[in-house]
Formats: C-alpha cells, sequence, structure tokens
C-alpha cells in the first residue's frame, strides 16, 4: 500500500491521533483542524517523505509543530481560551496537583505530556519535538525534579507513603 | 540550581531514592542528614508524590483559573478553597458570635418596636388568610395568649427565640393608650413572582444564603437537562447542563454529568453562580446497580460534597466518597442523606428495602469529612422518599439545628436516643423548634413532644426557612401564609398563581420559590422576593 493509499484508509485512525496529541499539547479546541490541515499538508507533500514506515513520525512531526505555531499566536494574541488541560488524575490528590503539570517550562511539559501521558518512547517524543533523544531525557529529568520541588510542601503535609 | 541542593542531600540522590521506594541506597551520612532535615524528607515526598502523579491516568480536565498560576500548593479544604478561587468563604463558626450579637440586637429591637404593631386578629382556622394588622397603642400591652393553644403560649416551643412573641394578642386585648403610629404597617403585601416560563423543572435548590437558586429544565432524570441559576429576585444568572446538581457553598455548585444513561460513569464539576466551570473533580464516579436514579451528589452548603460512587440510591451496594475540597476521601458504606447544618455531621442510609418511590434502611450518623462513625442505629429503620432526591437534588431529609435530631421523610429521629416518632412534612426553626404539617393540622414540635397550632389554618403544608420564616401553602387555591422571624403574619399575593403545590423559602427568608398551577390551570415555576 502506497503512502497515498494510506493516508486514504488509515484516515481515521491517523486523524484520531493527531488530534489527542494536538489536545495534549494543549491545542483545545483547535485540536481538531490542526489535525485536519496536517493531514493534508503531509498529503501534499507525501513525496518528501523518504522512510514510508515512519508516516506516523513524520505526521506527528507536522502537527506538533502547528501546534506550537497555534500556541504562540495565541499567547501573542493574548487570547484567553477554557482552561482545559491534558493532565495526570490521581483521585487521592487535589486537582491543584494535577495543575502542576501546567506549570512546568514549555519543553518540560511537552516532553511530559508526550512521554508520560501519551506514552510515547522517548526517541518517538524526541522526533515529534525535533530534539534528540538525549534532549528529551535531559527534560524529563529537570521536569520531575520541577514537580519534587512544586509538590514538596503538599505531599509532606498529607504524609503520603 | 536547586533551592534544595546546598547543603543537603542532592536532589538528585533523593530523587533516585524515591524513584526505587527505599532510602537503602542512600549512604548512612546522607540517611543521618535525611532524618534531621526537615527540608530534604520534604523533597523525597515530593519526588514520591510526583512519580505517582505521572504514573496515574491523563485525562483533559478543566482547571481552576487558580491552578495555572505559581503559588504554593496546600492541601486540606481552606487552601483548596483559596485556590479555586471561589468567593471568599466564610467560616459559619466565626460568623456564629456575630450572628448571635445580631439576633441579640434584633431581639431586643423587637422588644421595644413589635408590641406597639401587633396585630389585633390572627388568620381564622377556617382558611380566611387576611391578617389584619393594626397598630396596638403601647408597649405595656403585654403578650396575652390567644385563643386555643397557639405557639405563643407562655411555655409553648418558639420560646424566647421564636418567632411569634407578639403575634398572640387575642381580640381581650385592651389597649393601655395611644402610642406612635406605625409608618409602614404590616398589611398583605402583594409578592410580584417572577414566573419561571418555560422552566418546569422541580425540586429547586436555593444556595445557601439564599442568595441564588437553582432550578431544573428539561425533564426527567435520564438525561442531561439544562439547570438554571437564578438570583433572589429570579433573574437568571447562569445555567449548567447536568443531570444533578447541588450546592457545596453559597457561591459554588457541584454537578454530575454523564451525558447518558445513570450507570455511566460522571464527571463532577464545580461552578460558580455564573455557570462557569472553575475546577473539576479527579477522578470518574460511577454510579451501578438497580435503583440508581442519578442523584449522586449531597452537598452540605459548608464546603464538604458527598458523591454516591456505587448504588447511587440503590437498595444494598451504595458506597459514597466525600471531598472536602482537597483529596476525595476513601469510600464508606451506604448512601448520603443529609448533613448537618454547620457540615459536621452527615446522615447515612444503609439501604435494605426499595420499593414504591421510597427507599428504607437503618441509619448511621458520622463525622464529616473523615466519616469517622459517631452512631449507629442498626435498630432504627427509617423510609425516605426518594423523589424528589431522585431528581439529583436534596434527599428529604435534615438535621435540627443543634445535630442531634433528624427529620426523615416526616420522621423525627431522636438522635440521643435513637427513637423515632412520627412527626409529618416540615422543616425546622433556628431555635430547634419543628414545623410540620400532619392530618392536614399544623403541629409545632419540641423535641418528640407536639402542639396544635391555632394560628395557621388546616388543610396546608409547612416550609421553614433557617431564618426562621414559616410559610403554609395550599393546594386548593387559599393564598400562602407567611409568619415572618420578626413576628408578623401575613398573607403572600403571588399574582398569576393560583394553588401550590410545593414551596420552597430561601434560607435567609428573603424570597420563596413555587410551584403551582396558573390561574388558567397551567403548572407554574416562579420565584418571588419577599420583602
Amino acid at each position: 500500500m502506497g503512502v497515498r493509499d494510506r493516508f486514504d484508509a488509515d484516515y481515521a485512525k491517523l486523524f484520531a491521533d493527531l488530534t489527542t496529541l494536538c489536545r495534549a499539547l494543549g491545542a483545545g479546541a483547535s485540536s481538531e483542524d490542526i489535525a485536519q490541515e496536517s493531514i493534508l499538508h503531509a498529503r501534499e507533500r507525501r513525496h518528501q517523505l523518504r522512510d514510508e514506515s515512519k508516516l506516523e513520525a513524520w505526521l506527528r512531526r507536522i502537527a506538533a509543530r502547528r501546534t506550537f505555531e497555534h500556541l504562540r499566536r495565541q499567547r501573542r494574541m493574548d487570547l484567553e481560551e477554557p482552561a482545559r488541560a491534558f493532565v495526570p488524575v490521581d483521585p487521592s490528590t487535589s486537582i491543584d496537583v494535577s495543575a502542576a503539570i501546567t506549570l512546568l517550562p514549555d519543553r518540560e511539559r511537552q516532553a511530559v505530556v508526550l512521554v508520560y501521558g501519551l506514552g510515547y518512547e522517548q526517541q518517538e517524543a524526541a522526533e515529534v519535538m525535533d530534539v534528540t533523544r538525549g534532549t528529551v531525557a535531559t527534560l524529563l529529568h529537570r521536569a520531575r525534579r520541577h514537580l519534587a520541588e512544586r509538590l514538596a510542601v503538599y505531599a509532606q503535609d498529607r504524609d503520603l507513603p | 540550581m536547586s533551592r534544595f541542593s546546598s547543603g543537603h542531600v542532592s536532589s538528585d540522590r533523593l530523587g533516585e531514592a524515591a524513584r526505587h521506594a527505599t532510602l537503602d541506597g542512600l549512604r548512612d551520612s546522607e540517611r543521618m542528614h535525611l532524618e534531621g532535615c526537615d527540608q530534604c524528607r520534604r523533597l523525597y515526598a515530593g519526588y514520591r508524590l510526583t512519580d505517582r502523579l505521572l504514573a496515574a491516568e491523563w485525562h483533559q480536565v478543566a482547571l481552576p483559573a487558580s491552578a495555572l498560576v505559581e503559588k504554593p500548593i496546600r492541601s486540606g479544604l481552606s487552601g483548596r478553597l483559596r485556590g479555586l478561587s471561589l468567593s471568599p468563604r466564610r467560616s459559619p463558626r466565626s460568623l456564629v458570635p456575630v450572628a448571635l450579637a445580631l439576633c441579640l440586637a434584633a431581639l431586643v429591637g423587637l422588644a421595644f418596636v413589635l408590641p406597639q404593631f401587633v396585630p389585633v386578629g390572627k388568620p381564622a382556622a377556617s382558611g380566611s388568610t387576611a391578617a389584619q394588622v393594626l397598630p396596638t397603642p403601647s408597649p405595656s400591652s403585654s403578650i396575652t395568649p390567644g385563643v386555643g393553644p397557639t405557639a405563643s403560649s407562655p411555655g409553648t416551643p418558639f420560646g424566647s427565640a421564636g418567632p411569634r412573641q407578639s403575634s398572640g394578642v387575642g381580640p381581650e386585648s385592651t389597649p393601655a393608650g395611644p402610642g406612635p403610629t406605625p409608618a409602614n404597617p404590616i398589611t398583605p403585601v402583594p409578592q410580584p413572582p417572577v414566573t419561571l416560563a418555560g422552566l418546569p423543572g422541580w425540586p429547586v435548590a436555593w444556595a445557601p444564603d439564599g442568595g441564588h437558586i437553582l432550578v431544573a429544565g428539561g425533564s426527567g432524570f435520564m438525561s442531561q437537562r439544562s439547570i438554571q441559576i437564578l438570583n433572589s429576585t429570579g433573574h437568571q444568572t447562569g445555567s449548567i447542563s447536568a443531570d444533578s446538581a447541588t450546592w457545596v457553598d453559597s457561591r459554588t455548585i457541584a454537578f454530575a454529568g454523564h451525558g447518558k444513561l445513570p450507570g455511566a460513569a460522571a464527571t463532577i464539576s464545580l461552578a460558580n453562580v455564573s455557570g462557569h466551570i472553575v475546577a473539576t473533580l479527579p477522578g470518574h464516579y460511577r454510579e451501578s446497580g438497580p435503583g440508581s436514579t442519578g442523584a449522586i451528589l449531597l452537598g452540605s452548603g459548608t464546603g464538604e460534597l458527598a458523591i454516591a460512587t456505587q448504588g447511587g440510591w440503590g437498595p444494598s451496594a451504595s458506597a459514597f466518597v466525600i471531598w472536602d475540597g482537597g483529596a476525595v476521601g476513601a469510600a464508606h458504606k451506604g448512601v448520603p442523606i443529609a448533613f448537618s447544618q454547620d457540615g459536621t455531621k452527615l446522615a447515612v442510609l444503609h439501604p435494605t428495602g426499595l420499593a414504591g418511590g421510597s427507599m428504607s434502611g437503618w441509619l448511621e450518623i458520622v463525622a464529616a469529612p473523615t466519616l469517622r462513625t459517631i452512631a449507629s442505629y442498626t435498630h432504627v429503620t427509617v423510609r425516605i422518599s426518594t423523589s424528589p432526591a431522585g431528581s439529583g437534588y436534596a434527599p428529604d431529609a435534615a438535621f435540627g439545628p443543634d445535630g442531634n435530631w433528624l427529620i426523615v421523610s416526616g420522621t423525627l429521629v431522636d438522635l440521643t436516643r435513637g427513637k423515632t416518632t412520627q412527626a409529618g412534612d416540615g422543616g425546622w426553626l433556628p431555635n430547634g423548634v419543628l414545623i410540620t404539617s400532619s392530618g392536614g393540622t399544623v403541629l409545632i414540635w419540641q423535641g418528640s413532644h407536639s402542639t396544635p397550632d391555632s394560628d395557621f389554618p388546616a388543610g396546608g403544608s409547612i416550609a421553614t426557612s433557617r431564618h426562621g420564616d414559616v410559610v403554609e401553602f395550599f393546594g386548593d387555591g387559599r393564598p400562602p401564609l407567611l409568619l415572618t422571624a420578626g413576628g408578623s403574619l401575613r398573607q403572600l399575593d403571588l399574582p398569576g398563581v393560583a394553588s401550590l403545590s410545593d414551596a420552597q423559602l430561601a434560607p435567609n427568608g428573603g424570597a420563596i420559590a413555587v410551584l403551582g398551577k396558573s390561574t388558567d390551570g397551567k403548572r407554574v415555576t416562579a420565584v418571588a422576593p419577599l420583602n
């Protein structure tokens, strides 16, 4: 099956996968639009893809890049979207704990969302973020330390095991 | 550079130890340091929590705006509610001295003022409700027992704090001389209601402070419906789409929506009185089992929320959790039916039977939010109506003000003795008096002893406010009677509302919500300010 056929045959799956990614990265209500635009963009430029087995990774990179652009544009325009976020939810802790994820620096948060939230391998996350795997590992390490510092008081107050 | 790194066990070492959930990998010197260093222990706990958090399920959730700014993350209710940027939370306990002082001042004032404005006639028992009220000439005209065993008689349950000290002056009262003419004599005043067209929903739920009210729109509880949020003048301030809703406090509404039939996982969110979502509680809540009706929320009005997690209003395997602004606690068996007025106790029904729109079972009183059992009444079986609770609003149960009495669908339970008495439907006054309507007669209860009331005509139903107001309403077209906390008795004129089948007073006595029929026989829901 050629790339063009895969676009058509797997459209629903690709669209769902990209929408999930965009939403997790914070695109909110624009996620579906970005996902669709990414597929259309990739379909037009499918000749640029050398290794067909990397179609999903290529699409994710496009969608992620478009999401980051969208977020930057939003920030510039100071647009306020409803505060929805893709975060871990532990029923035994406050929602503020979950929200700590959103306060991480952008790159750290993106790495955490991709690896912990979406279950990407570090290499996959690196491809989406257009960085090396080592960079992702470093970002994850820093993110964990930042979260630990942020949650330290809460964790001790709650006497969590 | 981490602020934890200088002179302490390194952050990386603590992180590594936390990852393995053991301190064994640390050197002896590091372990010794950790024992005496609060900062390092805190960071270690932070790493443990971080790892637990990152391993949790991820969801798209609505976050309160306040959670998205840099600030210390606290545990506990006060921090949680501050974090939500809700309205300033007022501690009910902190208001007690103020309220007592205000009540005292009001009573002193009333003692001087009211005798000058007491009614000379009371509504006749036949239902003639035009309370003619004329000024009496002198404050020296002492309170005289009225005709029959009125509540205003010395020793009647209203007592010194009751609302009727001045309402029992009988016809034989002798004017003692000219007195000041009130500038604004108390007369029946029309209360133009705001008719809520297109909102056939009932029941309604007043906010604890009486500032707002929830009115269900749509029909039934089997699907998402629009719940309107109105202020006390009947004007809409917002709306939410939910299966059930309850007041967590006076400015916060908790609502559940699963968008499908009961039995599906529900999301619990918090909204302000504008209907804007300010937070979503962690996790999903599922009610299952036969008899589930969608009523899975019970707010205390003082910051706690009971959430049925299993069974809902089901017959046997019911369970619930408490959210108090921080974490959601462990599940407890039973069905939560009423918080005490101060929010520190919760009545729990352990169902043994469900039939005919009601549920029976034995009672347990637990502490909120810890759910520690205070008392179990396995020998006390009570029956509670699942309607209107089945529509997602407050169950038909209420604690007395002191927390020692509970009324459940007309059954009065003495929680200190574990005894029950059939009392009829009604409500509590702030001084602990219960007023009910039973067999067409209005009864005033002091403890488990009742006295028929002669001020209110027979055949009506009773609703009370926490402020101390009492309303008797009728299904036969007679206008409702309002006895205010200040002691004035008057009829309510609700233009366009011909008969009432239910009424709820705002807790502050500032308004009334009614369900009834219009003059042309159509169902009507209305809110009327009481001034």
